[in-house]
């Protein structure tokens, strides 16, 4: 595309302008002109004036074309349309009280994982650096539905966003599931068809590692989650998070290979988790810490990590992981 | 530089003369429908029906403790207590209750991010429901709550502030804090 010295230099101070009205992340954005807006309306399908959703804690009515700003803002292309929509719907859903997370203390942002067809379509990135750098759709994507939260939503950081240490996802939060899954996509426990394609929306803490070189039996892997896992659960102020399970492709192997299914995997954790901590701080109150386990397949295919993402609070006072499907 | 927000466009500061690099701007439209502000009871509060909802967050019941306490003492014989999640808004049918059995309520002490926004909400809800609620926050958090409230439906929602939160606070000294805000409390239910 030709752009000329002056339209570059209006954009420049464009640029500025967004940064000093607090409509950026910090960093630089893609300005969005009634053009490049109009191209990623267009994709949607949507009329522009359509509200998608009403984005919390400020109630901000996020319309086709307000979500095609920040997209286009963040680096979006508009074949990524529909994961955007997407993404804004599932976040919106009263159950998962985005309202909460992002005015909370808490460092939880919303972290979209991305499932079915769309993830190879699209060019999303479920392999090598799974939460890192190099994928446009994954960066992009996280992006603008971070600064739909932000601008649309009204959580600006410092003042209504009062997270006291924050995390990186809060520039961006998109990782994908291995198309080729061992076990049917996360998606399908929330519903849908193994063959369509979603977004999940979890309110997480930054990944931490699950690193065991070692085990090749199921159980001792199993055992190297449980560490992670129960050190959550010992904690009485993580007040019933949710924890997502990301299984490095091999770890994954590993327990495929002795036939362990989702269920298999999640109870197994459970129980050694359990085992491990002995009394549970909201035992007293029944609460089913094992239910909040999620497991999905995902990062590069060679060497033994895998990834815990813990929560925010859990479903009930807290927030209930959710899904959209991608249409 | 012109920006557009939805179908209105405004001038923008840093335009060029020609008005050139026109952007829609990654805003739209905020805010819930506006609540009307119960009156404040006017007669005080010695007849009054009050309740104090605990945000229930830690020491938080010492704080409460000592607001209905210092609430009895200034003449309010009719104070219970409740609970306001401090994740969650109140239920619709929690909300009705509440407003229909009480003229006055106190929500306290808000002190972090969720439990303020929370409770703001839930505090603009009782208005809704017809009861005269006060929010109780900190000196720290009364930006946050600026900010919120107008967008929440109410930008006069009555609000007391306290210096420290809870967390930093021994029960002893949490007692003082709020033994010596009473007087805005009541001032804030009445006045």
């Amino acid at each position: 595309m030709a752009i000329t010295r002056d339209a570059g230099a209006d954009e420049d101070a464009v640029t500025e302008e967004l940064h000093r009205r607090g409509m950026t992340d910090g960093l630089p954005v893609v300005v969005p002109t009634p053009e490049r807006v109009a191209r990623f309306v267009d994709a949607t399908g949507l009329p522009p004036d359509h509200v998608v959703a009403v984005v919390p804690p400020m109630a901000g009515d996020a319309t086709v074309e307000v979500v095609a700003s920040n997209a286009v803002m963040a680096g979006c292309t508009p074949d990524l349309a529909p994961v955007v929509v997407a993404g804004v719907r599932a976040m919106c859903r009263e159950e998962f009280n985005l309202f909460g997370v992002r005015t909370s203390n808490h460092p939880a942002s919303p972290m979209f994982i991305v499932g079915g067809p769309v993830v190879e379509r699209s060019g999303f990135n479920a392999g090598t650096n799974l939460f890192g750098p190099g994928s446009r759709a994954n960066a992009t994507v996280g992006r603008a539905l971070n600064l739909i939260v932000q601008n649309v939503g009204g959580a600006t950081p410092g003042l209504v966003d009062q997270s006291v240490m924050g995390h990186p996802g809060r520039y961006t939060y998109c990782i994908a599931e291995d198309p080729d899954t061992p076990w049917p996509p996360l998606h399908t426990v929330a519903g849908l068809a193994p063959e369509a394609s979603a977004v999940t929306c979890f309110a997480g803490d930054a990944p931490t590692a699950v690193i065991d070189y070692a085990s090749v039996e199921p159980g001792d892997l199993a055992e190297a989650f449980a560490f992670g896992v129960a050190n959550v659960w010992r904690n009485p102020f993580y007040a019933m998070s949710e924890i997502v399970l990301v299984a490095g492709i091999a770890h994954a192997r590993v327990l495929v290979k002795h036939g362990w299914d989702r269920d298999d995997v999640v109870r197994e954790v459970g129980e050694r988790a359990r085992r491990q901590c002995g009394p549970l701080p909201l035992d007293e109150i029944g609460h089913r810490y094992e239910a909040g386990l999620h497991l999905l397949c995902a990062g590069g295919p060679w060497g033994q990590y895998s990834a815990l993402v813990n929560g925010w609070v859990g479903p009930g006072p807290g927030s209930t992981m959710t899904t959209e499907e991608i249409r | 530089m012109t920006t557009t927000t939805g179908t209105t466009t405004t001038p923008m500061p840093g335009a060029t003369e020609d008005g050139g690099c026109p952007v829609v701007l990654p805003v739209g439209r905020q805010g819930r429908d506006e609540v009307a502000p119960i009156a404040p009871l006017a007669a005080g509060v010695a007849g009054a029906s009050l309740t104090v909802l605990d945000i229930s967050k830690v020491r938080s019941d010492v704080f409460a403790d000592a607001l209905e306490a210092g609430l009895r003492a200034a003449g309010c014989d009719s104070v219970d207590r409740g609970v306001a999640p401090p994740s969650q808004r109140l239920d619709e049918q929690d909300l009705a209750d509440i407003g229909s059995s009480h003229d006055g309520a106190v929500l306290a002490l808000a002190d972090c991010g969720t439990c303020t926004s929370w409770t703001m909400f839930d505090a603009i809800e009782l208005h809704r429901h017809g009861c005269r609620a006060v929010l109780v926050t900190t000196r720290a958090l009364r930006p946050t709550v600026d900010a919120l409230a107008p967008r929440l439906g109410m930008a006069s929602l009555p609000v007391v502030e306290v210096e420290l939160p809870n967390r930093e606070q021994t029960a002893d000294e949490i007692r003082a804090t709020a033994a010596a805000v009473v007087p805005a409390v009541i001032a804030a239910l009445t006045s």
